[in-house]
């Protein structure tokens, strides 16, 4: 099992340097396929799904490694490892995959050039006084309610007990499209991980640029979660995009494709 | 909107990023919100925060992607606050021409509450299957931990478990041992040798026995096994089989045994006894070394008490000490002691051992011991060796560095430190270069590390000369040092002693003496050495190449009345000044010397006479400009220059140095402030000559009693004590037997130094010829007269105090010194001290020639004479020239009110005498009272007592 087909790696455009696209909880690199074909003529795209996620294989995913945002750090640095990349490689996460992005900058330094972070939130907890993540911890406890009954109505879920190990792989298939975060357990996991997850600390040690694109009316990060970050990451720059929901690359790619665009030719102009 | 209104499931509009854009009826009976509190706001404001967070993760992307979702669950906020758990459809559709979101939402209460039930169920169904895989990790991990062997066997002899070590030890995989029969897994042969041990383990009796066994690697293993039964309800279901590898513990065992037999051997060769003492029965063991060390022999053990008793009471306590730390600490010892040897003689011992422990209490003591008495003894004298080494390197005055052999530094001392920043601590391994950083004291190029080239020739080497240390602090230090190899009995070099010592006093004093001695302390211009030096050079380099260059010598003039009437300290000043403005005419590639006093000379190098004569026309020019000032007087300073080509003509430096003097004089006689280019066939030159001669006639008449003396009478005005009274005047003898006056001679005498040489002729001939006359009393004054140059002169008084004291207060009381203001003074206020001490032997003094120069009155202010000798000028015409007569009455009236007696001279006419003796002048001398006679006639015709004229 190599780390391309455990991760469901795909490199799309044949030039460029390397940008590497990391999708956030409850989704997969679909996600990003709007945004990232707007950079296959200049870049070598490259997408992939966490273990757990989207068409990844889901027989590695191990409770204890993704118990931690060290597992989904440990997933995008073997995807660029098994693409042997080492430097001059771009990062655009979205939401808990900024974090990743940030932890694994820390961990290879000069792996890279730049941070793009979409929706990031360094801790979805609050923690008052000092930092407002947005959520209490019975609202995240609510979720996880709420993601077991969903998941307990779908089929894919009970296919394995209902129809033994004949049948399943049928159902499964015609059933995991409709949801795109497939797999209840290893959603779950996720979930918990992303959730709970506090970074705050990390943010000093991070040195690569970075640019943080938050979203006006973000259900999910309020506005000073940006100015929290953009105070503490060393060289950043922070954009608000004129957009309500936490999924601007899915309802205003264009924004999205045009705020890094222009980060990207500011930065070739200061290199 | 009205059927939609009449639907009994909630409706809802929004655009694709969440905002409301209508609702239907049922939706406001839900929430309890009607279209204007939702139009325009975002969806999360119906919905608690859980369900905003699924929205966002999941629904949202979902319908993203695919359009389309339906039967989701979530929950909204009720009309009264409460969460209303719904399912939820959604569409994207078009409404009002924009994309947007059609949501229809089925209240779900019944079905929430059942699935709610459902979830519990399963959440605990898989809570107690993850208990159940938990404990079996449990064991299993556990099981994997032990080193040894973990097998069970059921009582039909199958596996029903076995740990990693077990299967990897026979060669399987742990996931296949389960259900695999036992003789399989050991073999038939092995099998075989178990079988009773089976038998009875199955039969519940527990089994242990050795057994050796084969690895896979063909090595043979020493194991112990164990089989323990299992029962269940008193039934054996099977026994667990436990194996341990003890191969290591055999080996050890054996290896231990060889250790101390080498121990044994070894400690014997070396002298190192070995004991022990175990406590629990109080035995003790000695080596046959120990009994050796001990004086004692083979076979002799002593109890605790007595092998204590040899040690010397001094070491006992210490002994004692350290084995009682030994106890409570656990730390073991390390003691150099002393001990009585059965025969008597005292033996330094060395002796170490530590405690064992046995639950934490000491079970034994154990340690060696060793005779080290000659070993202390030679290290002793080594030690004092290197001590008075030590000592005798910290005190030497001479910085010392060693190095090893490859040059790093080993130590230094105090002077080294000092001298190059470094402490002996911080110093140490470092490279010597880093340390001792030397350069040539010109060049500032780095200089060649002595140790390198000692290392390398293997010899004594000296440092290059001026070489610089500069310190740590960038402190620098002339040195001289040299470096020397440590070499060891067999020629290996071990390092290298490097001595130094600071030469930087040294070099700065020769520094200055070589300045000094080339140098005017004055005026900071080259001296007279040095400028003859450089004159001899040029002049031997004319002769060779034929070149030209030219000499000046220079005199100032009018010098003499700064010096006079301003002291010597301005006169200094005005030789500071002149020199200043000479540098600032010649070339930089001349020679700009004083030659003494107030001479100068400059040599030209590569000059024409031309050249050289207009350089000297500019010398004159600046010092017309020039103006010296003091105290708001200003004096007009001149320079007379002789100028001379230095060429081949010249035979030695002296008759080139005598040809400018000349040419300098003749440019003074010419009238001053101008030079004067020397010709062979210079007229003036020639009456030069003549004086040159004269110089010879005065030398040869000091040395062949060439002069005599003559004497004048002076004769009161008014009535006077008796005795001789008169002048002393100064004759040389001529060739022909002829007398030469002064005039003729001193001139020459002055010019030529001679003239100090002549006044002490005259002042010893005076006294001795005082001295000589049978009846003192008949001398009542004798006037003698002394050059300006010797007033001022230091070592004349110091000659002429001791002349006059050995005189005697009587013969001075007689003596009159007349001091010339025409000749200047060299140094007023040493001539004044002068004054004084000769006054107070008794000795009276008289200014000469007063009114003759510009300076009487300042000497008249700051001399303390006795006489003032109106000068013959004003007295010759004085019944003719009024101006005189005004003159001389001023000079009367000044010496009346300073308290001295006024003399005139050159009384050659009676009314002269009377218009004297109406002015009031005290003494008259000329040849109207008397002609100079020589000494031998002075008294004939002179009364025993003198009237008054």
């Amino acid at each position: 099992m190599t780390v391309l087909k455990r991760n469901n790696v795909t490199v799309h455009g044949a030039q460029g340097p390397f940008m590497v696209y990391a999708h956030g909880f409850g989704c997969d690199h679909t996600m990003w396929k709007r945004v990232a074909q707007q950079f296959s003529t200049t870049h070598r795209v490259v997408l992939f799904d966490y273990v757990g996620s989207g068409r990844s294989d889901i027989r590695d995913f191990d409770d204890e490694r993704y118990g931690t945002l060290n597992g989904y750090v440990q997933d995008l640095l073997d995807v660029c490892d098994a693409l042997e990349l080492t430097s001059g490689v771009s990062f655009v996460g979205h939401s808990v995959s900024c974090s990743v992005g940030l932890l694994a900058s820390v961990k290879r330094p000069g792996l890279f050039d730049r941070l793009i972070l979409l929706g990031p939130s360094p801790s979805f907890l609050n923690h008052r006084p000092e930092y407002e993540g947005g959520f209490e911890r019975e609202d995240l406890e609510g979720l996880l309610a709420l993601m077991d009954q969903n998941y307990m109505g779908w089929a894919n879920y009970l296919a394995p007990v209902v129809a033994g190990s004949d049948g399943a792989g049928t159902v499964s298939a015609e059933l995991s499209d409709s949801f795109c975060s497939t797999d209840p357990v290893t959603a779950r996991v996720f979930a918990q991980t992303t959730f709970f997850a506090d970074n705050r600390a990390d943010l000093q040690y991070v040195t690569t640029p970075s640019l943080i694109l938050q979203h006006r009316n973000d259900a999910l990060a309020p506005l000073s979660v940006g100015t929290y970050m953009h105070e503490r990451l060393v060289g950043s720059e922070l954009e608000i995009l004129d957009v309500a929901g936490h999924c601007a690359h899915m309802t205003h790619p264009d924004l999205v494709v045009a705020a890094i665009r222009r980060y990207l030719a500011s930065d070739d102009k200061q290199r | 909107m009205i059927l939609v209104d009449k639907l009994p499931c909630s409706v809802l509009i929004t655009d694709v990023g969440g905002t409301i854009l209508g609702l239907n009826r049922q939706m406001t009976a839900v929430t309890g919100l009607d279209a204007s509190d939702l139009q325009g706001q975002s969806i999360d404001r119906i919905l608690p925060p859980a369900s905003r967070i699924f929205l966002q993760t999941h629904v949202f992307p979902t319908l993203l992607r695919n359009g389309t979702i339906s039967e989701c669950f979530f929950q909204l906020i009720g009309a009264d606050r409460q969460a209303v758990p719904v399912l939820a459809n959604c569409r994207s559709d078009i409404y009002e021409g924009s994309e947007s979101y059609v949501w229809t939402f089925f209240v779900a209460l019944e079905r929430t509450r059942f699935e709610a039930e459902l979830i519990g169920a399963r959440s605990r169904a898989v809570e107690s299957a993850l208990a159940v895989t938990t404990s079996e990790r449990f064991l299993r991990s556990m099981a994997d931990a032990l080193p040894g062997l973990v097998a069970f066997w059921s009582n039909d002899l199958i596996c029903k478990f076995s740990n990693r070590h077990y299967a990897d030890w026979f060669g399987r995989n742990a996931d296949e041992m389960a259900g695999v029969h036992i003789r399989d897994v050991l073999g038939e042969e092995l099998f075989h040798l178990n079988d009773k041990h089976i038998q009875a383990a199955l039969a519940g009796e527990p089994q242990q026995f050795e057994r050796n066994m084969l690895r896979r690697d063909g090595s043979i293993a020493f194991t112990i096994a164990h089989y323990t039964p299992f029962f269940v309800k008193g039934k054996v279901e099977g026994f667990i089989a436990q194996a341990s590898d003890v191969t290591e513990l055999k080996l050890s065992e054996v290896a231990l045994k060889k250790s101390q037999e080498f121990l044994n051997r070894t400690g014997n060769l070396a002298g190192v006894g070995g004991w022990e003492f175990d406590i629990p029965t109080g035995s003790l063991t000695w080596s046959d070394v120990i009994r050796d060390i001990h004086g004692l022999p083979a076979g002799f053990t002593p109890d605790l008490n007595e092998a204590i008793g040899f040690y010397t009471a001094e070491s006992r306590p210490v002994l004692e000490a350290a084995v009682n730390e030994a106890f409570s600490t656990g730390k073991s010892f390390d003691l150099e002691l002393s001990i009585h040897r059965v025969d008597g003689v005292q033996r330094f011992v060395r002796a170490v051992g530590s405690a064992e422990f046995s639950d934490g209490r000491p079970v034994r003591l154990s340690g060696a011991l060793q005779d080290v008495t000659e070993r202390r003894k030679l290290s002793a004298q080594l030690a004092e060796q290197h001590e008075l080494m030590r000592v005798t390197l910290q005190s030497i005055g001479d910085a010392v560095i060693t190095t090893d052999a490859t040059g790093r530094i080993t130590w230094l001392n105090p002077v080294a430190e000092r001298m190059t920043g470094w402490r002996q601590d911080e110093s140490q391994g470092k490279a010597l270069e880093e340390i001792f950083r030397i350069v040539d004291e010109t060049t500032r190029a780095v200089a060649p590390n002595p140790v390198a080239a000692c290392l390398a020739e293997g010899r004594i080497v000296g440092l290059a000369d001026h070489t610089i240390l500069i310190s740590k602090d960038g402190t620098e230090f002339g040195i001289e040092d040299s470096a020397a190899p440590i070499v060891r009995n067999d020629g290996v070099v071990l390092g290298v002693v490097l001595v130094f010592h600071d030469v930087s006093e040294q070099r700065r004093l020769s520094k200055e003496m070589k300045y000094r001695a080339t140098h005017d302390a004055l005026t900071g211009l080259k001296n007279r050495t040095e400028f003859e030096a450089r004159l001899k050079l040029l002049l031997g380099k004319s002769r060779e190449d034929r070149s030209c260059h030219a000499l000046l010598y220079l005199d100032l003039d009018q010098f003499k009345i700064v010096n006079d009437t301003c002291g010597h300290a301005v006169g200094d000043i005005l030789l500071r000044q002149v020199s200043k403005l000479f540098r600032g005419v010649v070339r930089n590639c001349d020679t700009l010397a004083r030659l003494g006093g107030d001479e100068f000379g400059i040599i030209l190098e590569n000059c024409s006479v031309e050249l050289a004569g207009k350089l000297a026309q500019r010398i004159c020019d600046a010092m017309d400009d020039f103006r010296f000032v003091h105290d708001g007087r200003k004096f007009r300073v001149g320079a007379s220059i002789g100028l001379v080509p230095i060429d081949a003509r010249w035979g030695d430096i002296a008759a080139l140095q005598k040809a400018a003097d000349s040419a300098c004089y003749a440019a003074k006689e010419a009238g001053r402030n101008r030079f004067h280019a020397w010709l062979e066939t210079d007229v003036a030159m020639q009456s030069r000559q003549f004086e040159v001669q004269w110089t010879n006639r005065i030398e040869r008449a000091l040395d062949d009693g060439g002069f005599v003396l003559h004497a004048q009478t002076i004769r009161a005005l008014a009535a006077d004590k008796p005795g001789l009274h008169a002048e002393l005047l100064l004759r040389m003898k001529n060739d022909d037997g002829s007398l030469a006056v002064p005039g003729a001679f001193l001139p020459a005498a002055e010019r030529f130094h001679l003239i100090s040489r002549i006044d002490r002729w005259v002042l010893r001939e005076a006294t001795r010829w005082i001295a000589s006359v049978i009846v003192v009393q008949d001398i009542r004054l004798i006037s003698l007269n002394l050059s300006g140059r010797s007033t001022g002169d230091r070592a004349f008084h110091a000659w002429a105090f001791d002349v006059l004291e050995r005189a005697g207060r009587d013969i001075c009381s007689r003596i009159c010194i007349e001091i010339t203001e025409t000749e200047a003074i060299t140094n007023l206020a040493d001539a004044a001290a002068f004054i004084e001490r000769v006054r107070s032997m008794g000795i009276k003094v008289a200014l000469d020639d007063f009114g003759a120069g510009a300076s009487s009155f300042g000497y008249l202010k700051s001399l303390r004479v006795d006489f003032m000798k109106i000068d013959g000028r004003f007295i010759r015409d004085l019944v003719t020239d009024k101006l005189n007569d005004v003159m001389v009455r001023c000079f009367v009236d000044i010496a009346k009110v300073v308290g001295v007696q006024t003399v005139a001279e050159f009384v050659e006419t009676s009314e002269t005498l009377d218009r004297l003796r109406i002015i009031g002048v005290d003494y008259a001398q000329g040849f109207l009272l008397g002609k100079p006679e020589p000494l031998a006639r002075i008294f004939d015709g002179v009364p025993a007592i003198l009237e008054p004229i």
